[in-house]
């Protein structure tokens, strides 16, 4: 107990303090201070959900108004929320060590004394967010994490598309809180206000949505848009490519590495405990976005040339793939009793991949933002032949594009399958899901052969920079979190080991899945033989290795024998997959047609403020649905349906 | 349920037979069926054709020269990886005998395997720089999403009617016999041709357009590995295509009840499935010599019309035709 409010303390002394501490710093002070102790309070954090995940345990804490003696902020740190926890540490760490290297770029340019304080407060705002027990803890948490969020959006003040992107980012978020604050207003003034706990207003929730499904499923249709919007799911996703690529790249990878699974937290919470026939309806529902999302963020990153627009758009295809196996989870033991042992495993397999996306997609992001602190550089058209410069970034974006890309002995592939084999045997829609997720699983790994070769392979088209290695913080980051790749791929336990917690506490049966280090499988499916596979390959490719080092000289490309330099031929990030875009230009001419509808529509509606308009197309959508629906909300109320 | 040191066992007990009958003998005869294809093919165009072990003799010409070329290390790396896992690809499926290396969720291994080479030649070959390579492999990749789509949905719409993701439960072709599986089977017949590079879809090579394409760079032994790595993929489409219409169990379980020699039924079907690779390489070749190349945007049109019929049949298992 000493030992979880030491850690407890340490986590929020060491992110609070020294953010506030670094305000009147420059430069070098303030980035040393802040990185050290975030390093130090996410390796506490880390320790602290370890701890609790293996006892099993919840945490409660709360902070009392002393004259009411009102339980006014309530916390509990359940094993959910640790899990979530142990997600944020992992990636604040990896991205704190490597942002003591990385925001030196900025010296002299910008003011690091606002970065820390934001920083700092950032990571200890999300884990807060994720442990938060009553509403109001919530709300106010969710709103200071986009708060901090967006001013590291537009860190650099300077260039106008940070900042516009940063206030993009505020306006659809903000409408985004509207509707989570609309849903929460109507459950506090049904229940006993702000300050009950979730445990009270998941039973409220539960029985209201029994006794009157209409309002029910309204005020839970405003949570979920609200979380939606944060999680950016297809239709509320616009925000998400033009705010994740403008902050400095560490924070690019907090933001999607953590930022974007907290409302997965809440999804999870709020959508497991209703009642069978709703939860199978709500599953339903949450499966089919998160199909619409993966296709849709996937195949427009396909067309990407912009390094880290075109991760970001990955990290909306693979919130997709989280999200889809979430609703198959909440489905399938609706459909039976054959199929609970299936519903476990979608669970798992939706972690799983929580877990996975956080560690490649981060270290993916610190790869982009490696090539920036050398290049200054994000484009893809550009860019190239970094590879005999940069080993190490180049070896570790290898292994993040493959563990994407879900090839075998990496970890996206663990999860991946994990996923289809929940979805595609069953004899419902969840089938076509699975077959859609599989070839979106293709679509990314073509778009991350282009993002690894335009960078790293190849000749750059533009005159050659002279470039070496990236500092040694930065290398450690990425050998760190590569390690994690390959080590949450071939030791599937280490994951589960995190996740199975978190299951028995949401009442769930693991008896079904069987795991041992090397093997997941399911009572009753048969055994899982990746890791064989997987040392097989290693055996044969390493012998294969030994074979080949005492051969072959080195020759270039062959050119038809021209004279040119090679860079002058290379073909450019846009050139590689235009035809397929052409073929399948349906995607790409729909998304079009909506957001040009979204964009007249909100000229309709806004002509006072026109010069907002361009850049809110799905900002105003969502504020006519949020009124509308408000409205009907208090119309009901005056009904007395409630 | 088996546990992982069973599987072990069992696999330490008949590993060796099994990789030797298995994927040894399929492997070994793919050149073989390749210079069958290139007799054929030449006769179909009034041309003599080399001898059929014409194959063999390229490949090993190519084993014992060194290679000129060299390059990045995922370059020189790929042609092995490739190989490797080309072969692995094969003992998933029952070739001769009719067992194959089967465990859980062993379908979504097999694509992922079947598309690794591929993938990592794809990669070797545009980190070299080569402008012709680089729209070779470009090309591969595009090519490969379209197929994996049309894939995806049909092993979908069989997973669909057989309940069950394990290939050992979705090959063997077993009543009923749904409209919907039936258009799957098709499907993956066309699939198995157009993945195997064949000519109308031989655009990631196009030898005389762009004088070998994703393989231009490779040299040597690497080359040949290349080579070899296409040869038994094809030979693993053209074993899935064969596994999917010919019934196994059945054939050896009547063969067995009529005869006292037990093992006779494992003979017979292992005859069939050779004399079926035959057949199917006569017939791809037939149908190759007749074509031209398609363009790329012409090819993926075609895989894209393809997608509505998988649609159709994956539709159709689901409402249970």
């Amino acid at each position: 107990m000493i030992l979880f409010t030491l850690l407890i303390i340490i986590t929020i002394v060491l992110l609070t303090i020294p953010s506030l501490a670094s305000i009147p710093m420059r430069g070098r002070g303030a980035n040393y201070l802040i990185h050290t102790s975030a390093s130090i309070a996410s390796a506490s954090a880390l320790i602290l959900s370890l701890l609790i995940l293996t006892y099993g345990t919840s945490l409660s804490i709360y902070v009392k108004v002393p004259i009411l003696n009102l339980r006014v902020l309530t916390f509990r740190i359940t094993p959910l929320s640790a899990f979530f926890t142990l997600v944020i540490s992992l990636v604040a760490l990896a991205s704190s060590i490597y942002g003591a290297g990385y925001v030196r770029r900025f010296y002299g340019r910008e003011y690091l004394g606002h970065y820390a304080l934001n920083y700092g407060l950032f990571i200890l705002v999300m884990i807060l967010t994720v442990s938060s027990w009553n509403l109001i803890a919530f709300l106010i948490f969710w709103e200071l994490m986009t708060l901090t969020s967006q001013y590291l959006v537009s860190f650099e003040k300077g260039k106008a598309s940070a900042v516009w992107a940063g206030f993009k980012y505020f306006c659809v978020t903000k409408l985004g809180a509207d509707a989570l604050i609309v849903s929460v207003v109507m459950l506090a003034i049904a229940t006993k206000g702000f300050t009950a706990t979730f445990t009270d207003l998941l039973k409220f929730m539960n029985a209201l949505i029994t006794t009157n499904p209409l309002v029910g499923n309204l005020v839970l249709a405003m949570f979920m848009i609200g979380l939606m919007i944060k999680a950016a799911i297809v239709p509320f996703h616009n925000w998400l490519p033009d705010a994740h690529p403008e902050a400095p790249s560490n924070v690019s990878a907090l933001l999607s590495g953590c930022m974007i699974k907290v409302p997965i937290y809440f999804m999870i919470l709020t959508l497991n405990p209703l009642p069978p026939t709703w939860r199978f309806v709500w599953g339903y529902v949450v499966a089919t976005l998160g199909t619409v999302t993966l296709v849709v963020g996937t195949l427009y990153a396909l067309e990407q040339t912009d390094s880290k627009r075109l991760l970001a758009y990955h990290s909306i295809g693979q919130v997709g793939y989280i999200v889809m196996a979430l609703g198959a989870s909440l489905v399938l033991p609706y459909l039976g009793i054959k199929y609970v042992a299936l519903a476990i495993v979608a669970y798992v397999a939706s972690l799983y991949h929580l877990l996975n996306h956080a560690v490649f997609k981060s270290l993916l992001f610190l790869t982009a933002g490696s090539v920036i602190y050398r290049t200054g550089s994000r484009d893809l058209n550009k860019l190239g032949g970094l590879g005999k410069f940069m080993p190490v970034t180049a070896a570790t974006a290898l292994i993040a594009s493959l563990s994407i890309a879900g090839v075998p002995p990496f970890n996206g592939f663990v999860s991946k399958w994990l996923i289809y084999v929940s979805t595609m045997c069953v004899k419902t829609p969840l089938a076509i899901f699975g077959a859609l997720a599989l070839f979106i699983s293709a679509v990314t790994t073509t778009s991350f052969i282009k993002y690894f070769t335009t960078l790293f392979g190849r000749e750059g088209r533009v005159v050659k920079v002279v470039t070496e290695e990236v500092p040694l913080p930065m290398c450690f980051s990425q050998i760190w979190l590569a390690t994690l790749c390959v080590a949450l791929g071939v030791l599937p336990l280490l994951a589960l080991y995190t996740i199975l917690p978190t299951a028995t506490y949401l009442g769930m049966n693991t008896y079904y899945l069987v795991i041992s280090p090397f093997i997941v499988s399911i009572r009753g499916y048969g055994v899982n033989a990746i890791a064989l596979i997987a040392t097989y390959i290693a055996v044969t490719t390493l012998s294969a290795t030994i074979a080949l080092a005492s051969r072959g000289g080195r020759l270039t490309a062959w050119l038809c024998g021209s004279k040119l330099a090679t860079h002058l031929y290379s073909i450019p990030g846009k050139g590689y997959y235009r035809i397929f875009e052409n073929v399948f230009k349906e995607v790409y001419v729909a998304g079009q047609a909506l957001k040009s509808f979204g964009m007249r529509y909100s000229r309709y509606s806004l002509k006072v403020f026109k010069e907002l308009s361009d850049s809110l197309e799905t900002a105003e959508l969502m504020t006519a649905i949020v009124v509308v629906l408000a409205t009907l909300a208090i119309l009901l109320k005056l009904l007395k349906w409630w | 349920m088996m546990d992982a040191a069973p599987l072990l066992n069992v696999l330490i007990k008949y590993w060796l037979p099994f990789i030797a009958i298995n994927v040894v003998i399929p492997a070994l005869l793919a050149p073989l069926l390749d210079g069958i294809e290139r007799r054929v093919r030449a006769r179909i165009q009034c041309r003599r054709g080399p001898p059929i072990l014409q194959t063999w003799y390229d490949l090993v010409k190519l084993f014992r020269k060194g290679a000129v070329t060299g390059g990045p290390i995922i370059f020189r790396l790929a042609p092995y990886i490739a190989f490797t896992v080309s072969i692995l690809t094969l003992s998933l499926i029952p070739t001769l005998l009719n067992a194959s290396l089967s465990f859980l969720g062993d379908t979504i291994v097999f694509m992922y395997l079947l598309a690794v080479p591929s993938v990592i030649i794809s990669i070797g070959s545009i980190y070299t720089g080569s402008p012709l390579a680089s729209v070779g492999s470009c090309r591969e990749v595009s090519l490969w999403m379209a197929y994996e789509l049309v894939f995806a949905l049909s092993v979908a719409t069989l997973a669909i009617d057989r309940s069950s993701l394990l290939l050992r439960n979705i090959l063997p072709p077993y009543p009923p016999l749904h409209p919907s599986t039936i258009l799957a089977i098709a499907i993956i017949a066309f699939l198995t041709y157009a993945e195997g590079g064949r000519l109308p879809y031989e655009i990631p090579e196009a030898e005389p357009e762009l004088a070998g394409g994703i393989v231009l760079e490779y040299g040597g032994a690497e080359l040949g590995l290349v080579k070899y790595a296409l040869l038994v993929k094809r030979i693993t489409l053209s074993t899935l295509l064969i596994d999917l219409i010919l019934p196994r169990t059945w054939l050896t379980s009547i063969l067995r009840s009529k005869m006292w020699f037990l093992g006779i039924g494992q003979v017979v079907v292992s005859a069939t499935y050779i004399s079926l690779l035959v057949i199917l390489s006569i017939t791809y070749s037939a149908i190759e010599a007749l074509y031209g190349r398609l363009r790329l945007d012409q090819a993926l049109s075609v895989l894209k019309k393809s997608v509505i019929i998988a649609g159709v049949a994956v539709l159709a298992a689901l409402m249970g035709y």
